[in-house]
C-alpha cells in the first residue's frame, strides 16, 4: 500500500513539474497572451488519472505558477475548467473536447450577458475582452482536442500502454474527425502566431518610426537654434519651452503621443500634454515595469503581470536627449493594441468557424462512414442467416461509390455463396441420406454379424470375440465361468410344435435369458440350435451355482407355445477360468463335456 | 538508468526556463531610471558674493556687517554692456555669486529662466516685508499662477511729473499735485494746457521723443499673457499725444540733461517734464532759485512706472551656498532703499505737503505690462526707430503703426508659442 501511495505521489509531483514547465515554456502569442501546452496535460490527466488527481494538479499548478510570476491571475480559471469539464466527463463520458465545447458555449453566454447588462460600465474596449474570451476558448478547445487525441492514441504506443488501464477501440469516424479538425485548425494557429508576431513587429516598427521622427525634429530644432536660444534652453527659459513645445505640438498633432523633457533634477520641464505646475514628476511611470523592444525604446506596463489589459494600458517609452536634457517619448499603446487585437479577432473568429465547420463535417463524415460501415456490418451479419434461409439479398443503396461497389461485390459473393450453399446443402442432404443408409446398413450388418436373428442374443461370433477380450484382460487374474446350456429334448419339441413352434420356444427362452441378464453378472450367447452359452463374471463356484439355480428357476417356468403349455429344462455345464482351461476351446470343451455329463446323468435318471 | 534519464530531462527543462526572455524589470532598474539628483548639502562659506553693475551698498553695508561680523562681502562690479551674457553664462555653468543685481531694463532676460531662488515661497516669503511695499511695485516680479518671484525691487525711481506749480496756478491750472494729476490724466485737457501754455512760449514736455522715451522707460509691452499692449489704450493715448504734439508745434525739443533744457527750466519755459524721481536732487542743483515753485505728481495719461534704466532688482542664485544670509542682505538693502519712499520727508524745495503719499500713489499704480523674455527684441525695434526719430524722422501715426507692425511681426512666433503655453496651462489648472 505504501509503495502504491509513494508511486502516486511521485507521479503527481512529476506531472506537476511538467505542467509548470509547460506553462513557463508557453509560446508567446501577443501582448502577454500565450499558447501553453499545460492545459493539454491537466485535461489529459482527467482521462488518464481521474478528476481528483487532475483537480489537485490544476490547483497546485495555478498557485505555483502564479506565485512564481509565470502566470497572471487568469490562470485560476483553469481550476474552473477542470472542475466543470472533468465533472461532466466523469459523469457523462464522451470526450474532453465535447465538454470543452459545452463549457465554451457557457463562457460565451455569460460573457454576452455581462456585455448586455453591464456594457455601460465597461472600462475597457470590448475588443480586448472579446479577444481574451475568444483566445481562452480556442486555446481550451484545441488543448482539449490534443488531450483527447493523446488519450485515444497513446494506449496504442507500446511505451505508454502501461499508463492506461483500458484501451478502447477507435472508431474510424473518430479518427477522421480528429484528423479533419486538427489539420484544419493547427495551420491556422500557426498563421495566427506568425501574423501576430508580424503585427507586433509592425507596431514596434511604428514606434521606432515615431522615435526617429522625434529625433529628427529635435535635431532640426537644435540646428536652427542660435547660441542665445541654446542658452535660453539651458536656463529653462519659458520662451524656449514655448517654442520647443510649439514644435513638438506639430510633431504630435492629434495623436496621443507625449514628450517629456526633464530638467537637471529629473523633474518634468516640458510636458506636451500637461502644463500644470503641480505634476512636475514622472512618479506614475516610475512605479511601473519595462521591457525591451526589438528596436530602441521600452514597453512600459503598470505591473509585472503582463496581461492584455496591462498592455492596453501600457506605453512605449523611448528616450533621447535634447541638448543636455533627457527627453522621453511616450506613446499610449491602447490604439495599437486595439487595432492589432481587432485584426486578430477576425482570425480567431475564423478559427472558430473552421473548428465549427470541420466539426460539422467531421460529424457528417463520421455519420456517413458510420452509416456505411453499419450497413456493411449489417450486410455481413445478415449474410449467414439469409444464406441459410435462402432468401434473396437486398440491402439499402448507398450514395458512396466505394461502399456501393463493396455492397455489389458482397452481394455477388453472397449470391454465389448462397447458390454454393444450396448446392452444398443438397449434396449434404444426399450425403447425409446415403451416410445414414450406410450407417443403417452397417448397423444391420453388425447386427447380423454379432447377433442371432431369431433369439436376438449375441451369436457364436460375439461369444468368441467377447471371451477373447475377457481372456486378454483377465489372462492372469480373475476367475470367471463359462456356462454351457443345452435345452433338453429340443428336437422332440421342435418335432411336436413344428419349426415355427420351435423358433417360438427359442424366442421365449431367449427373452427370459435377456431379462435374467439384467439382474445378474451374466451374458448369454446362442451358439447354435438349442445350445447356449453364458459368461458369468463370478469367481466362486457357489456363486456361479447360485446364479445357475436362479437361472434354471426362470428357465423352468412354464410357457405356452401354440396353446400348449410346457416346461423347459436345460442341461448345464460349467467351466472355470483358469481352472478348467485357459483358452476358449478348452473352456468350451470342458463346459460342453460337463453338460453332456449332466445330460447323461439326467437321462439315466429318467430311465 | 531510467531515473537518471528522467532527472536529466527535468534539469534540462528547468534550465530552459532560464532562457525565457521578454522579462519585465522595474522601471528604476532600467536605463530609463530617474536617479534622484542628490541635493548637495549647502556648504556654507564665509563669503557673500554680489554681482552688480553699480555698487549702491556702500552706505548700508557696514550695518549689515555688524550683524555678520565673520562674513566677508565681496561686491563684484559688472559691465552693463555684457552683464546679461555674464549673468546667464554663470547660471548655466553654476559658477554663480550669491546675489545678482539686475538692471530693470534687462529684467525680462531673467524673468522666465531658472537659476534663481523663488522668493515667493519658504524660506523666503516674508509677509511683513512684502506687505510694506506697494503691490504695483511687486507685480512685475510675481507670477501668481506659478507662485514664483524670481527677484525683488532693490532700488527704484518712479517716473514723476515735475511741474512749476506757480506758473500753472497763474494760468488757472491746479497746483495741487493730486488735482493736477487728475487733469493730466485727461488727454484732452492735457493738450489744451499744452496749447495754452505754448501761447506764452511755455512747454509742458521736452519733446515728443521724450514722451515716447518716458513710455519706454516705465512700461513693458507685453502683459502676463504675452498680449502686445502697444496698440492698447494706455499706450495709444501717449503715442497719439506724441504724434499730435509736433503737429501742433507743442514740442520745444528741450533736453533737461543738456544746456538747452536746463536753460529752458531757468527761463521758465520748460514748466513741466517727466523724469525719474532722482531728478529731484538734480533740479535743486540746476535751479536752486526756483525753490518752492516746483511740485511733483504722477505721470500724465494715467501712466505710472519706475525708470527701468535707473532701477535695479536683486535675486538670489539657486547655487548660492549662503542663501539665508543672501536673503538677509537683500532684504536689508532693499529696505534701506525703500526708506527713501516709505519714510520720505517733505522737501522744502517742492511744494508737496505729502511727498510720501505722492510717491506711494505713484508706486501703487500698476505699470503697463510685465517684463518678458522678448522685451529686448521689442526694445531693439524701438531703439532703432527712436534713433531715427531723433535723427529727424517725424513721429507720425504711420511711423508708430509701422513700429507696432514690426514688433508684432518680429515676436509673433514667440508670442504665439508663449500664449499657447499659457493658455494650456490655465486650461489644465481650471480643469483641476
Amino acid at each position: 500500500m505504501r509503495n502504491v501511495f509513494t508511486k502516486k505521489v511521485n507521479l503527481f509531483i512529476i506531472t506537476l513539474i511538467l505542467t509548470v514547465i509547460a506553462q513557463s515554456l508557453s509560446v508567446p502569442l501577443i501582448f502577454g497572451t500565450s499558447i501553453s501546452i499545460a492545459p493539454i496535460i491537466y485535461l489529459a490527466s482527467i482521462r488518464i488519472f481521474g478528476i481528483r488527481f487532475s483537480l489537485l494538479l490544476v490547483v497546485s499548478f495555478s498557485f505555483v505558477t502564479y506565485f512564481l510570476h509565470i502566470s497572471n491571475t487568469l490562470i485560476f480559471l483553469s481550476i474552473v475548467e477542470v472542475l466543470l469539464i472533468g465533472g461532466l466527463y466523469t459523469k457523462k463520458g464522451k470526450d474532453i473536447f465535447t465538454w470543452s465545447f459545452a463549457y465554451s458555449l457557457v463562457i460565451f453566454l455569460i460573457y454576452f450577458l455581462t456585455l448586455l447588462f453591464f456594457i455601460d460600465s465597461a472600462v475597457l474596449a470590448n475588443s480586448i475582452t472579446n479577444f481574451l474570451v475568444l483566445q481562452l476558448i480556442i486555446a481550451l478547445m484545441f488543448s482539449a482536442l490534443i488531450a483527447d487525441i493523446l488519450c485515444d492514441y497513446a494506449p496504442f504506443i507500446p511505451k505508454f500502454k502501461g499508463w492506461f488501464q483500458k484501451r478502447l477501440r477507435l472508431h474510424f469516424g473518430q479518427i477522421i474527425s480528429h484528423i479533419l479538425i486538427f489539420s484544419a485548425v493547427f495551420p491556422l494557429l500557426i498563421v495566427i502566431l506568425v501574423t501576430s508576431r508580424g503585427l507586433e513587429n509592425n507596431m514596434y516598427q511604428e514606434f521606432q518610426n515615431q522615435y526617429d521622427q522625434l529625433e529628427d525634429r529635435l535635431q532640426i530644432k537644435i540646428n536652427e537654434m542660435d547660441s542665445a536660444e541654446i542658452q535660453n534652453y539651458e536656463l529653462d527659459s519659458e520662451l524656449e519651452k514655448a517654442k520647443i513645445k510649439s514644435r513638438l505640438d506639430n510633431y504630435i498633432g492629434f495623436s496621443d503621443k507625449r514628450v517629456y523633457i526633464l530638467d537637471q533634477n529629473n523633474d518634468v520641464w516640458l510636458d506636451t500634454k500637461n502644463q500644470s505646475i503641480e505634476d512636475r514628476n514622472l512618479h506614475h511611470i516610475e512605479t511601473g515595469y519595462v521591457r525591451d523592444t526589438p528596436y530602441a525604446g521600452y514597453i512600459w506596463l503598470s505591473n509585472n503581470q503582463q496581461t492584455l489589459i496591462d498592455w492596453y494600458q501600457g506605453y512605449y517609452i523611448g528616450e533621447t536627449s535634447f541638448l543636455n536634457k533627457r527627453t522621453f517619448l511616450t506613446i499610449p499603446m491602447d490604439n495599437f493594441v486595439e487595432e492589432i487585437i481587432l485584426e486578430l479577432i477576425d482570425y480567431l473568429i475564423f478559427v472558430l468557424a473552421v473548428v465549427g465547420v470541420s466539426l460539422f463535417f467531421g460529424i457528417i463524415v463520421n455519420r456517413i462512414l458510420s452509416k456505411s460501415f453499419i450497413q456493411l456490418t449489417q450486410i455481413t451479419s445478415d449474410l449467414p442467416e439469409k444464406m441459410e434461409r435462402q432468401e434473396s439479398f437486398h440491402w439499402k443503396e448507398t450514395n458512396i461509390e466505394e461502399f456501393s461497389r463493396l455492397r455489389e461485390n458482397i452481394k455477388k459473393v453472397a449470391n454465389q455463396l448462397q447458390s454454393m450453399f444450396v448446392d452444398a446443402k443438397k449434396r449434404n442432404e444426399l450425403l447425409t441420406a446415403r451416410t445414414n443408409q450406410l450407417i443403417d446398413s452397417e448397423a444391420k450388418l453388425y447386427r447380423l454379424a454379432h447377433y442371432d436373428t431369431l433369439t436376438e442374443l449375441p451369436n457364436r461370433y460375439s461369444f468368441h470375440i467377447d471371451l477373447k477380450e475377457i481372456l486378454n484382460e483377465k489372462s492372469l487374474k480373475e476367475r470367471f465361468a463359462i456356462v454351457f446350456i443345452d435345452l433338453d429334448k429340443f428336437k422332440q419339441v421342435n418335432d411336436t410344435l413344428g419349426h415355427s413352434g420351435g423358433d417360438l420356444l427359442l424366442k421365449v427362452f431367449s427373452k427370459r435369458l435377456i431379462q435374467f441378464e439384467k439382474d445378474y453378472p451374466v451374458c448369454f450367447y446362442r451358439l447354435a440350435g438349442d445350445e447356449f452359452v453364458a459368461i458369468v463374471t463370478l469367481a466362486e463356484e457357489k456363486d456361479v451355482q447360485l446364479l445357475i439355480d436362479h437361472m434354471m428357476e426362470v428357465v423352468n417356468q412354464p410357457l405356452v407355445i401354440n396353446r400348449k403349455e410346457m416346461t423347459l429344462t436345460a442341461s448345464i455345464g460349467i467351466s472355470f477360468y483358469p481352472d478348467n482351461g485357459k483358452t476358449i476351446d478348452d473352456l468350451l470343451h470342458y463346459a460342453d463335456s460337463r453338460m453332456y455329463e449332466q445330460k447323461r446323468v439326467r437321462h439315466n435318471q429318467h430311465d | 538508468m531510467k531515473n537518471t534519464r528522467i532527472t536529466i530531462t527535468l534539469i534540462c527543462l528547468i534550465l530552459l526556463l532560464g532562457c525565457q526572455s521578454d522579462a519585465l524589470i522595474p522601471f528604476d532598474q532600467s536605463s530609463l531610471a530617474l536617479q534622484n539628483v542628490e541635493e548637495q548639502a549647502e556648504q556654507k562659506s564665509d563669503q557673500l558674493v554680489i554681482w552688480t553693475h553699480e555698487n549702491i551698498f556702500e552706505n548700508s553695508l557696514p550695518i549689515f556687517l555688524e550683524r555678520y561680523p565673520d562674513l566677508q562681502v565681496k561686491i563684484v562690479p559688472k559691465n552693463t554692456n555684457n552683464l546679461v551674457e555674464e549673468y546667464r553664462s554663470s547660471l548655466m555653468t553654476g559658477q554663480t555669486p550669491d546675489l545678482y543685481v539686475i538692471p530693470d531694463e534687462v529684467l525680462g532676460e531673467f524673468s522666465s529662466i531658472g537659476g534663481f531662488e523663488n522668493l515667493y515661497q519658504e524660506p523666503y516669503y516674508d509677509e511683513k516685508f512684502f506687505e510694506r511695499r506697494p503691490e504695483g511695485l511687486l507685480r512685475n516680479y510675481i507670477n501668481r499662477e506659478k507662485q514664483e518671484m524670481f527677484a525683488m525691487p532693490l532700488l527704484f525711481f518712479p517716473y514723476i511729473t515735475f511741474y512749476r506749480a506757480d506758473i500753472l496756478a497763474e494760468k488757472g491750472y491746479p497746483s495741487d499735485p493730486d488735482k493736477l494729476a487728475t487733469l493730466l490724466n485727461d488727454e484732452k485737457k492735457w493738450m489744451e494746457m499744452a496749447q495754452k501754455l505754448e501761447d506764452n512760449d511755455q512747454y509742458i514736455i521736452e519733446s515728443e521723443h521724450m514722451m515716447l522715451d518716458m513710455l519706454l522707460r516705465t512700461n513693458y509691452f507685453l502683459d502676463k499673457d504675452y498680449n502686445y499692449l502697444g496698440k492698447e489704450n494706455d499706450f495709444q493715448t501717449l503715442t497719439n499725444a506724441a504724434i499730435e504734439v509736433p503737429e501742433k508745434g507743442l514740442s520745444p525739443y528741450y533736453n533737461i540733461w543738456n544746456e538747452n533744457g536746463q536753460k529752458a527750466i531757468q527761463d521758465d519755459q520748460l514748466v513741466m517734464f517727466q523724469m525719474g524721481s532722482y531728478v529731484m536732487e538734480n533740479l535743486k542743483e540746476w535751479v536752486p532759485e526756483q525753490k518752492g515753485k516746483w511740485g511733483v505728481t504722477s505721470m500724465p495719461f494715467g501712466l505710472s512706472g519706475t525708470d527701468k534704466k535707473a532701477s535695479m532688482s536683486i535675486a538670489i542664485a539657486e547655487d548660492s551656498d549662503n542663501k539665508e544670509i543672501a536673503w538677509e542682505f537683500a532684504k536689508q538693502m532693499a529696505n534701506d532703499m525703500f526708506y527713501m519712499y516709505e519714510q520720505a520727508e517733505n522737501d522744502p524745495y517742492y511744494i508737496n505737503n505729502d511727498l510720501k503719499s505722492t510717491f506711494w500713489k505713484v508706486l501703487s499704480n500698476d505699470t503697463i505690462g510685465q517684463p518678458q523674455p522678448v522685451d529686448q527684441q521689442i526694445q531693439f525695434i524701438w531703439d532703432v526707430n527712436m534713433k531715427e526719430f531723433h535723427s529727424g524722422t517725424e513721429v507720425t501715426k504711420e511711423a508708430i503703426n509701422k513700429i507696432h507692425e514690426n514688433i508684432e511681426e518680429r515676436i509673433k512666433y514667440d508670442q504665439r508659442a508663449l500664449k499657447q503655453l499659457i493658455q494650456e496651462t490655465s486650461e489644465q489648472d481650471i480643469d483641476k
